[in-house]
């Protein structure tokens, strides 16, 4: 009878205990979601690099295998907190970003709390084409270049100067800077319809002549502006 | 402000600060109630200044708990426990005193703080007027960090021209405990310790007396930047980890040029006012307020013009009030003859005399900066959300330079000379390019922007030249000597340090923390004070630069992923790499300057603690390095295969240093230039080459053009395929076992005086040409060139002996039509039993001078050893 007890006890309690597999799963978490690219479309090849600190400036303890073509990426981690930076990088996982390879920017946090599935999505980014995206967005006056001539050749000293109306009485709204040997100048203009000329003397005279008409529309430069100073 | 910080209570439990302050605010409440009811109430106006003085009596009583971004205005004792949270700012005329036993808790805080008054990013105490500081031995006084026992939490007591007078008193935590720039520091019975640096020393206008003192277990002991010395009678500065005392010179600035000689009429003075529409400023200017130029109007300044500010300090801070705000924009075209001016209106002028040309929100047209002058300022230019170029234009002598933020923003071909900071900018475009920094005391110092910076020189900085946070950047091809620290890149994702010659730096020529995605390329990080190259939580690629010659670390490790490749590690004090963490690093397929790699790094085969570096697959022949700027400023040595393109110059005060089996590669039509001094060290067994990159003919290079390069030396030197190996003007030059061949002509040289010997000069055109020159001429072998020794005028200087002149095919020897003194050249072999043969002089052209050839030698002289085997 005793050692039914026994032989019964020992089938019966592991009934009770919850499964070693169940158990396994309390300690890790599913990480998942889709890295996609600014514009929202999922990139394929990406992968999540994952730190058990925030200094992501070394390898990974953990790497996703590479997304496919919808983005999605799964891990399944040890439950704690960990920081993770998307990437898209060919050749070695180090070094420089080359043109195409793209990255998620500062580390996301990533704490499961209690939950055993937490999905987080990444955009990655060309990080210089961001960096030139943000220069864009923020300049809103438009940069023209051209030469200034005296005699046929370059003019050094001169400037150039636009206004947005034909009216002479007044100074001109916008200059250049002074020219070098090179006689080239550069000046930054809203989009607009333009007069524009060229002098040696600051302020110019009040009624320029030698004005040429232009139009600066973003994303649209004129080409190859030519001013030429009086003749000596 | 409260005058007067005085605890009554012993206790040092600290409340949290709100509620301290809260708890005194209620306490104070019936004083004020108490103090008034006491006063007979006369009229309105007396109750109001009854009220007002009440209320300072109480603030007067108010014990601060902590200090925040605060200027001391009013003599202030501080004492018991301080909590400094901020930073705190003594200025001129008063006196902040410490009594005994306090103990000051400051505050760990790296910021991005833009108050240019400030010197340091951590939390600072800063003396520009008196600290007086009355521990006694029984109840010493205590700074230290108010968190951890760390090194550098703080930044220290800083004496910036003030003084300071300290007894029985403790510093620890610190950058650097004290740190006196021009300072008068008068202090004893000091224990300085737990700090990156006890004690930092910068320039020559100030004393330091420390006496019967203690200075261990710092970093550093004491740091000198200057040629200043410290009286340490009875002081021990031992026991510090690094080094005990470090002196270095930091170039000073040249002194910048005033234009002290204006003396035209004033053309219009302004107080407070606000100018409406354009307004052209011609003359002298003089502004006694605040000038505002309104949204939609503007400032036109014509060449010439001096705008002058006098000086206001209301609230006795030290920084002068008096400025220009433009909401509209401003168009200041100065020229290079006649540049505009601004400066301060007082006669002994000083940094912060006036405040600023300030810019907000003006980006509807660029505004112009070209060739103006700002001197004396607190900011010369400061601007927001604004669109601004500055170029040809000085900043001198001001507490910062410019600073901007949430701007476009260009700076082109200006100088920034004896600024406490030249450039701070933060989220902005900006494009920093072709610019000279020059004695500041921090250099630039950008945050978050989106930066190209290049072509830049920058020297003399007492603190980094470079620092760059977060954002991108581009640092390419600048040239960085003669600072204390040279280019720092902190938490930035994405960029390139490339081709940039980063040299002498006091500390370390380049540092590296948290940053990811970054090339490293290219660059000469050589003669550093530390280490070249400082890596930590950085991930990057670094392959083909040349780091040489750093008194410590080629490459110091704190933590690293990425590689380190195809790099030219030669020469450095302790280690090639010396890796602190115990993380492995992968260093594969660099020249470590002839050594093995295991020789040379410092991993875990020497320390067990230590991660790995793996340097195998190392290359046996250095890599092709091209050298980056057009100059080779600064003390540098150079190893390994180095290509120079067009014609560097190695300025006047610099010296270059070629290693024993360098070599120096020009490619078509290249060649060198050096004003400085060029020392070409060969040895016997390694000699230093310098020769064509690409064909091997006569002529396929320029020349070595040394120019007053005085105490230039060629030793064990290969030079060949040249036009003109070597030409030499007023230098003083030494040839000793110099191989020169192939070259059109192997030397020539004017006035000199120069010494050849133990040489050889073979298959030249010319072997070697000498005008209006002083030489001396011995134990050489010349040979096989078309004419062996041109003289084409004043041969009496030379003195030509034990030399073998032989097939030579016209001459050994030829006198040149304007030569009309005889050349001294007694006792050489001339191949022949009939040298006149072998002479074209006034023998064969009349009035040209004569070779005086004899007595010569029957038989060669032993040369065996002249030139390079």
């Amino acid at each position: 009878m005793k050692r039914t007890v026994i032989l019964l006890m020992f089938l019966l309690v592991p009934l009770f205990l919850p499964p070693v597999a169940a158990r396994g799963d309390d300690d890790t978490f599913t990480l998942q979601g889709v890295v996609s690219g600014i514009s929202g479309e999922p990139v394929k090849d990406a992968e999540l690099y994952v730190y058990g600190t925030s200094n992501t400036r070394r390898p990974a303890d953990f790497i996703s295998p590479k997304t496919g073509s919808n983005g999605a990426y799964r891990l399944v981690l040890p439950k704690k907190v960990y920081w993770g930076v998307a990437r898209i990088k060919k050749g070695e996982r180090y070094g420089p970003l080359m043109p195409g390879d793209r990255h998620s920017g500062e580390p996301v946090r990533i704490d499961p709390e209690t939950d055993t599935v937490l999905t987080l999505d990444f955009t990655v980014a060309d990080m210089q084409e961001l960096a030139k995206k943000r220069e864009k967005g923020r300049d809103e006056l438009i940069e023209i270049s051209g030469t200034v001539t005296r005699d046929g050749k370059a003019a050094a000293n001169a400037y150039v100067f636009a206004r947005v109306g034909k009216i002479t009485a007044t100074l001109p709204e916008y200059f250049s800077g002074w020219t070098d040997d090179s006689g080239i100048f550069s000046i930054k203009l809203p989009p607009g319809h333009y007069h524009i000329g060229c002098e040696t003397e600051f302020p110019p005279a009040v009624a320029s002549e030698r004005v040429q008409e232009i139009d600066v529309t973003a994303g649209k430069l004129p080409v190859a502006i030519s001013l030429q100073l009086p003749l000596r | 402000m409260p005058g007067t910080w005085q605890h009554s209570g012993s206790s040092l439990y600290r409340p949290e600060p709100l509620f301290y302050d809260l708890f005194w605010f209620l306490l104070s409440v019936p004083i004020v109630y108490y103090h008034l009811k006491s006063k007979p109430f006369a009229d309105e106006i007396m109750t109001i200044k009854q009220f007002f003085l009440s209320t300072v009596i109480v603030f007067l009583l108010l014990p601060l708990s902590h200090a925040q971004a605060l200027v001391i205005t009013t003599d202030t004792v501080w004492q018991n426990e301080v909590t400094v949270t901020e930073d705190v700012l003594v200025p001129t005329g008063v006196t902040l005193t410490v009594r005994s036993g306090t103990i000051i808790k400051v505050s760990p805080a790296e910021s991005t703080k833009t108050d240019p008054e400030f010197i340091s990013p951590l939390t600072e105490i800063t003396i520009r007027g008196r600290l007086k500081v009355e521990g006694s031995i029984e109840a010493p006084v205590r700074f230290l960090s108010s968190e951890s026992d760390k090194k550098a939490e703080w930044a220290g007591i800083l004496i910036d021209g003030g003084t300071a007078e300290l007894k029985n008193c403790s510093i620890t935590g610190a950058d650097s405990a004290l740190y006196s720039i021009n300072g008068f520091l008068n202090a004893a019975n000091l224990i300085l310790s737990g700090n990156r640096c006890g004690m930092t020393i910068i320039g020559n206008a100030g004393k330091t007396g420390v006496l019967g003192s203690s200075i261990s277990s710092n970093d550093y002991g004491i740091i000198i930047l200057s040629s200043a010395e410290p009286d340490l009678a009875g002081t021990s500065v031992t026991g510090n980890r690094k080094k005990d005392t470090w002196r270095e010179e930091i170039p000073a600035p040249p002194e910048p040029q005033r234009r002290s000689d204006i003396t035209q009429p004033l053309a219009r003075s302004y107080s407070d006012e606000a100018l409406v529409g354009d307004t052209v400023w011609r003359g002298r200017i003089r502004i006694n307020g605040n000038l505002r130029i309104p949204e939609g109007s503007r400032l036109l300044v014509t060449p010439g013009t001096v705008i002058e500010f006098s000086r206001k300090d209301t609230n006795g801070d030290g920084i002068g009030e008096n400025g220009i705000l433009i909401q509209g924009s401003i168009i200041a075209k100065g020229t290079r003859q006649s540049p505009i001016v601004f400066r301060s209106a007082e006669s002994a002028a000083k940094p912060g005399d006036w405040d600023s040309v300030n810019l907000m929100n003006s980006d509807k047209a660029e505004n112009l900066i070209e060739n103006c002058t700002f001197e004396d300022a607190y900011r010369g230019l400061h601007f927001h959300y604004s669109t601004v170029k500055v170029s040809g234009s000085r900043f001198s002598n001001n507490y910062r330079g410019i600073q901007f933020q949430e701007s476009s923003v260009e700076i082109i071909d200006s100088d920034f000379i004896s600024n406490k900071s030249a450039v701070q900018g933060r989220d902005s475009v900006v494009r920093f390019i072709n610019n000279r920094l020059n004695g500041n005391h921090q250099g630039v110092n950008f945050f978050r922007n989106n930066l190209v910076f290049s072509g830049n020189r920058a020297s003399g900085s007492l603190k980094e030249a470079v620092r760059i946070r977060e954002g991108n950047a581009s640092v390419t091809r600048n040239v960085i000597t003669a600072n204390r620290l040279g280019i720092m890149l902190a938490d930035i994702y994405y960029g390139s340090v490339t081709e940039n010659l980063v040299a002498n730096s006091s500390e370390t020529g380049l540092a590296l923390r948290n940053v990811d995605n970054l090339e490293i390329s290219g660059n000469y990080l050589g003669r550093n004070g530390s280490n070249g190259l400082n890596l930590q939580e950085s991930r990057a690629e670094i392959k083909g630069n040349l780091i040489a010659f750093n008194a410590e670390r080629g490459i110091g490790v704190l933590s690293f992923s990425g590689n380190i490749t195809a790099n030219n590690i030669a020469g450095n004090g302790l280690y090639a790499i010396d890796l602190e963490s115990s993380e492995d690093i992968e260093a594969t397929g660099n020249w470590w300057g002839g050594d093995k790699p295991s020789s040379v790094v410092f991993d875990k085969l020497k320390d067990p603690s230590k991660g790995r570096v793996k340097a195998d697959k190392s290359s046996d022949t250095p890599f092709p390095f091209v050298w980056p700027v057009d100059e080779l400023a600064g003390k540098l040595t150079l190893a390994g295969d180095v290509i120079i393109n067009g014609h560097p110059v190695v300025p006047q005060s610099s010296s270059l240093t070629l290693y024993p089996g360098s070599s120096i590669r020009f490619s078509d039509g290249a060649g060198l230039n050096v004003k400085g001094r060029l020392t070409s060290e060969g040895t016997a067994e390694k000699p230093v080459l310098f020769t064509s990159l690409s064909e091997k003919k006569q002529g396929a290079w320029d020349e070595i053009v040394l120019e007053q390069a005085l105490d230039s030396s060629f030793r064990f030197t290969v030079i060949e395929y040249g036009t003109w190996g070597i030409h030499g003007h007023f230098t003083n030059l030494l040839l000793d076992h110099v191989l020169a061949r192939h070259n059109n002509g192997g030397m020539r040289f004017r006035s000199g005086p120069v010494t050849v010997r133990q040489s050889v000069f073979r298959d030249n055109g010319i072997g070697i040409r000498s005008y209006l020159g002083n030489g001396v001429f011995e134990e050489n072998v010349i040979t096989g060139n078309e004419v062996g020794l041109f003289v084409r005028e004043r041969g009496s200087g030379l003195t030509i002996r034990k030399n073998n002149f032989f097939g030579n095919t016209e001459y050994n020897i030829r006198s040149g039509d304007f030569n009309s003194e005889d050349i001294p050249a007694t006792g050489n072999w001339w191949g022949t039993s009939t040298p006149a043969a072998t002479i074209y002089d006034g023998r064969i052209e009349q009035g040209i001078g004569k070779v005086l050839f004899e007595p010569f030698l029957e038989k060669p002289v032993n040369l065996e050893s002249a030139g390079v085997r």
